[in-house]
């Protein structure tokens, strides 16, 4: 066609060249003043020009047209004034415009990138290619990425393995309360997150010691760096009256991090995982001491939001500050304060069944307060270079908590109706020191670590009245638990490099002692108090001496090929010294614990890992004690045989991944088995409702095994991301009940899936569901309840009209084959509305007023029934603005 | 403006996969470099000579546009209301943050100063088309050319003005969708080669990359017809509130020249680095022999855009 065109063209050009068309004129604004604009000529209904020039200082120009066309368009046009056309006929004459200025609306271009690209170990991750217009932190884009997972705790996992370490800018401020950046970075202020796979953040070990989890880096947006961010919020409610309040401030340069946080409210919302730790991070501290003995029976929470069940009061403050002192020296300081008040209220029904047909039931229809005060201070001095690794850890801890509980209990055990309080008061005092230093000389690398840490607690539980326990009638009983740990261990180690095995070889020493005091008192009707018998007393300590020697051979083999071998020999030495009978123990046992792990990348994409290990165990202070503990109001425990405790378990497991960034495709398949074997079984005796520990010289064993599979693929397509998960489980083991063993099975199944999708730029759709079905049984008896199923839907709307504008609809629904109520559905909405320097929200939570919570779970040898009050309906409106 | 950061942190990934393919038991030939990079020089005395609302940035040298890790370099052109500035982004924020780093380390030796930070395109080491500004002044009808050569050459740096260069362009009734936007192609003759052109009339700035310009729409992508250098738009910003067109300061203590005596210095500084190499590190301390077959490998000749 064109060829054809071309040819006639050419024959009619001569004939053309006399029937040229020559436009002239001016171009003028409203005002008469010349514009210098370029002019273009071309035939109507074409799309390209055929003639241009620029008119002159007069606004004056002139311009020739070749052609056949009926009609010309002659168009004016600059940035400045805007496009202005006029049509005429093909005929030479004069064309003047007399324009109105407006100036041209240009649509902004960037290239189109890949979301997600790879250099080496590191995936980098667009935020804004992930970013819908209701994300306003970093975690709620992180949630969206495909491979990264964020669960209700805010732990962040990649590939399933939570990350050991998060960056900001490369550099570690947070040292693992990261919540604290994920919830608080506005996701606009950060342009790429970057997974660093297989991460060893220790540079002197790099290439030494290998690492199979990842860490996260926000790179943030050149606007977001060296200066100081700065927002608050402010919100009020109904019903009950409701108030939340924050205050954030954060600075991020080269050289100085700072992120300064205030939140508080009554409405629900949870403030502690914001400041917890997360699980699989890379630590410098020693492992916090003993969870509390104690506890006071209190109503069980749902698996359902906090907001929508805790009553609290809630105040948080963190500080946190790191200075660069040089290239690789840093300092971090930190101050966590946290504060809160929670009411809770429910009700409880478990049944016991013991052989011989009898059993126990227990109503409980408790309200009970916790009041929790913690201040977690620490300071850091990190050095990370190539070759020298320096790193001083100091942390000093307090926590002031106390737990009142009040209600009625029931019982067919002796006709048992009874209102009980009981008070738990748990403070507690630790400070810990680590230092490590690790150096590199040649291909040897020498290390030293030193910790030391104190902790002390004095708890103290108190119930009143006590009536139901044997034929007693007290007053009160007061059982209190002073604990004191002393722990300190020096490591060395000295690692060399052969080829491509790295050798590294350990010699530590450990000194663990710990000190139990404990009493169990009352006080009887009369108000006399009644001082503890021996059987009701302890005055233990339980030291732990070893001594042990580490080898971890590493091998890799140009990164794809790795293998991990440790053999870890230990002189493990326990004394027992039990000062109310005056007994002293000694126990001095080898222990061999070794580990492999092996990784190989089939491809770029595919990867097989596979691990096992074995381990032997000698138990702790909790199966050493000899006299009465009263760990709560029905639970008084205390260890009767005087043999060392020793259990034995090894363990396999394997997976599969598959990880395509360009596909944004990632998959993982694993399976897991486990056995375990003891030489002591354990179980539980019913005194009345009072159960009482049991312990029986019998070799026990159990075994569990299970595969999971999970997957997430990311569409560029309405920016959808795609994730599914299932797996199966089983396992056995022995119990001991009413001095009868009994085996229990276990099995089950759980599926899920979520989608995320964003069909268009007002109107962003989300979706999960999870399925479970569990049961678990016992061989010895004959009757089978039908297994537990359990789905969970949520659903999530959002809405634009406009930019500033969103309207958020939510929708949870739970379904228990286990209770007569099975069906729970609540519904929240949000409405939210920005500008420049303010964001409105309006939430509603509950808007069917569920008022109750009711679940259950039974095995063949228990059943279990709860109820718990709800949060009533609210309406929250708050307002978040930038001061900075 | 965050669009640029958003192409430079995936230019930043391409300095990484530049060290990582790096092997380290393959020697470094001659061959392998061009001219070293010139030192870094200070960006915060700058001059405030125009203001205006929009940039347009351009690869140079894509081979795969959607990919920055394949420019050679990134480049932007700033239109003022008579002035237009182009010059090399990646440099120009190099040699920020370099400034930047020698405030942080006032006390650092001038010989371990960076050379180059932040993201760079594949292009390693001097070439003037990353390192010349090119200033179109329309009031005047006047291109100034300011030439930074590399180290010790930078006594050499010089500026030219000449008449603002009017290309002959003719239209054709091809399309290209550059960038999104529908592009209607002009091919022209200047100073001995053949451009292809594509511009937009949805654009109406007469204006494009490196001396280009002059059709009634902006050029958004251009290149010879030996394809020695392309330039594509990969972004444009309309800025709503106007900034401001800055100058180094430092251009004013460029030697004046003409352009035909710059373009020797140039020449000469492609065709014999070595000795600017020598001047570098101080003369004597590399010795090299004329006859060495690395070295006259390494002999790349000059080629320009233009010829004349």
């Amino acid at each position: 066609m064109k060829q054809v065109f071309l040819c006639v063209f050419s024959l009619l050009v001569p004939l053309l060249a006399y029937t040229q068309t020559t436009l002239t004129g001016t171009v003028k604004n409203k005002q008469g003043e010349p514009l210098v604009v370029s002019v273009t000529v071309q035939a109507k209904g074409s799309n390209t020009i055929a003639g241009f020039t620029t008119s002159d200082k007069e606004g004056k120009y002139s311009l020739t047209y070749k052609g056949t066309a009926d009609s010309l368009v002659v168009t004016a046009s600059g940035v400045s004034v805007g496009k202005h056309s006029r049509v005429v006929p093909n005929r030479s004459g004069q064309v003047n415009f007399s324009i109105e200025e407006k100036a041209m609306e240009l649509k902004e271009v960037t290239v189109t990138a890949a979301p997600i690209r790879r250099t080496g170990d590191t995936l980098n991750y667009s935020v804004r290619a992930y970013t819908g217009q209701n994300d306003r932190t970093i975690e709620d884009v992180l949630k969206k990425m495909p491979g990264i997972n964020v669960d209700g705790s805010g732990t962040i996992s990649y590939n399933q393995k939570p990350i050991n370490k998060f960056y900001i800018e490369n550099l570690d401020l947070l040292k693992g309360r990261y919540g604290i950046a994920t919830k608080n970075i506005e996701a606009k202020d950060v342009s790429t997150v970057q997974v660093l796979e297989n991460h060893q953040p220790i540079k002197a070990l790099a290439d030494k010691i290998l690492s199979d989890a990842a860490a996260i880096n926000l790179k943030l947006t050149e606007s977001a760096k060296g200066k100081l961010i700065m927002s608050a919020l402010a919100g009020a409610g109904y019903e009950p009256a409701m108030w939340s309040a924050e205050l954030t401030a954060m600075y991020f340069a080269a050289g100085k991090q700072n992120m300064t946080t205030y939140k508080g409210n009554n409405a629900g919302k949870d403030l502690s995982s914001e400041i917890s730790m997360h699980r699989g991070y890379d630590y410098d501290y020693v492992s916090p001491g003993d969870i509390s003995m104690l506890s006071i029976a209190a109503p069980s929470t749902p698996p359902v939001g906090k907001n929508r069940y805790v009553n609290n009061i809630s105040n948080s403050v963190t500080g946190n500050q790191l200075f660069k002192l040089g290239k690789d020296m840093e300092m971090t300081l930190s101050a966590v304060y946290y504060n809160d008040r929670v009411e809770k209220e429910g009700y409880s029904l478990s049944e016991q069944f013991l052989p011989g047909d009898s059993s126990v039931r227990i109503e409980e229809d408790i309200k009970s307060l916790t009041k929790t005060n913690n201040l977690e201070t620490s300071f850091k001095l990190n050095s990370n270079a190539e070759e020298k690794f320096f790193n001083n850890s100091l942390n000093i801890k307090g926590s002031w908590n106390n737990d009142r509980g009040t209600g009625i209990t029931r019982s067919n055990v002796g006709d048992m109706n009874e209102t009980l309080s009981q008070y738990l008061s748990s403070p507690a005092f630790s400070v810990d020191n680590s230092l490590d230093f690790i150096k590199n000389i040649g291909k040897k690398s020498y290390k030293i670590f030193f910790s030391m840490a104190y902790s002390h607690s004095p708890h103290s539980l108190t119930v009143s009245p006590v009536n139901y326990f044997g034929n007693n009638s007290l007053a009160s009983l007061e059982q209190s638990v002073v604990s004191n740990n002393f722990s300190s261990s020096v490591r060395t180690s000295y690692g060399l490099k052969v080829k491509k095995v790295n050798m590294d070889y350990g010699l530590w020493g450990s000194v663990d002692l710990k000190g139990l005091d404990t009493e169990l008192t009352g006080t009887d009707t009369l108000g006399v108090f009644i001082s503890a018998a021996d059987s009701l007393k302890n005055d233990l300590w339980y030291n732990t001496y070893q001594i042990g020697v580490n080898q971890n051979y590493t091998y890799n083999s140009n990164g794809k090929f790795k293998a991990s071998l440790a053999i870890p020999i230990v002189n493990h030495t326990l004394t027992v010294n039990d000062r109310i009978p005056d007994k002293v123990t000694k126990y001095n046992r080898w222990i061999i614990n070794p580990s492999l792990k092996v990784s190989y990348d089939l491809t770029r994409e595919l990867a097989v890992a596979a691990g096992g290990n074995f381990r032997k165990n000698y138990g702790n202070m909790n199966d050493a004690y000899t006299g009465y503990i009263m760990h709560s109001y029905r639970s008084l425990l205390r260890n009767t045989i005087d043999h060392l405790f020793e259990s034995r378990s090894g363990g396999a497991n394997a997976s599969l991944q598959y990880r395509d960034a360009f596909r944004e495709l990632f998959l993982n398949i694993g399976a897991n088995y486990g056995k375990s074997w003891s030489n002591l079984l354990y179980g539980f005796d019913y005194n009345g409702i009072m159960q009482v520990k049991t312990t029986i010289d019998q070799p026990t064993q159990s075994e569990n095994y299970g595969f999971n599979f999970s997957g997430s693929k990311g569409f560029g397509f309405w920016k959808t991301t795609l994730n599914m998960s299932g797996g199966y489980h089983e396992g056995w083991g022995e119990q001991l009940i009413q001095n009868e063993i009994l085996t229990y099975r276990s099995e089950g199944y759980n599926a899920g899936a979520s989608i995320n999708t964003t069909p268009s730029a007002f109107i962003n759709l989300s979706y999960s569901f999870g399925w479970s079905r569990s049961r678990s049984f016992s061989e010895e008896l004959s009757t089978r309840f039908p297994p537990i199923r359990s789905q969970n839907h949520t659903a999530g709307l959002w809405l634009n009209p406009t930019k500033s504008f969103g309207i958020n609809l939510s929708g949870d629904y739970r379904y228990n084959s286990a209770v007569n109520n099975r069906n729970t559905t609540f519904l929240d909405a949000k409405v939210r509305y920005k500008n420049k320097q303010t964001e409105w929200e309006l939430e509603c939570n509950n808007l069917f007023n569920v008022r109750q919570y009711v679940s259950a779970s039974y095995t063949d040898l228990s059943t279990y029934y709860y109820r718990y009050n709800l949060r009533q309906r609210s309406f929250l409106l708050s307002v978040k603005f930038k001061l900075k | 403006m965050k669009k640029v950061v958003f192409i430079f942190l995936f230019c930043a990934l391409s300095i990484g996969i530049n060290f990582a393919q790096k092997d380290s038991t393959e020697e470094l030939h001659w061959a392998d470099v061009n001219p070293p990079r010139p030192s870094s020089f200070k960006t915060l005395d700058m001059n405030v000579v125009d203001s205006g609302n929009i940039k347009v940035f351009y690869a140079l040298n894509a081979t795969d546009i959607s990919d920055p890790e394949t420019y050679d370099d990134l480049q932007c052109l700033e239109i003022g209301s008579h002035l237009s500035r182009y010059y090399s982004y990646y440099v120009y924020n190099s040699d920020s943050l370099v400034t930047d780093w020698k405030k942080k380390n006032p006390t650092v030796q001038d010989n371990m100063v960076p050379f180059q930070l932040g993201p760079k395109g594949k292009f390693q080491g001097w070439s003037e088309y990353l390192y010349s500004e090119y200033f179109k002044d329309f009031s005047k009808k006047e291109l100034t050319e300011y030439a930074r050569l590399p180290l010790r050459f930078d006594k050499y740096n010089a500026r030219y003005s000449e008449p603002l260069p009017v290309q002959d362009w003719v239209v054709g009734d091809e399309t290209q969708t550059v960038a999104g936007y529908l592009c209607q192609k002009a091919t022209c003759q200047f100073r001995g080669r053949e451009y292809t052109a594509w511009f937009s009339m949805d654009i109406p700035v007469n204006n494009g990359p490196w001396k280009l310009g002059g059709l009634p729409g902006l050029i958004l992508k251009a290149y010879d017809k030996d394809k020695l250098y392309s330039f594509e738009c990969v972004g444009i910003e309309n800025h709503k509130q106007k900034f401001p067109v800055k100058m180094n300061k430092a251009f004013g203590q460029y030697m004046k020249t003409d352009r035909k005596k710059l373009w020797k210095y140039k020449k000469e500084v492609q065709e014999d680095y070595i000795k600017v190499s020598l001047a570098a590190t101080g003369g004597g301390a590399v010795r090299f022999d004329a006859t060495d077959p690395l070295y006259r490998e390494r002999q790349l000749p000059y080629i320009p855009l233009e010829l004349e």
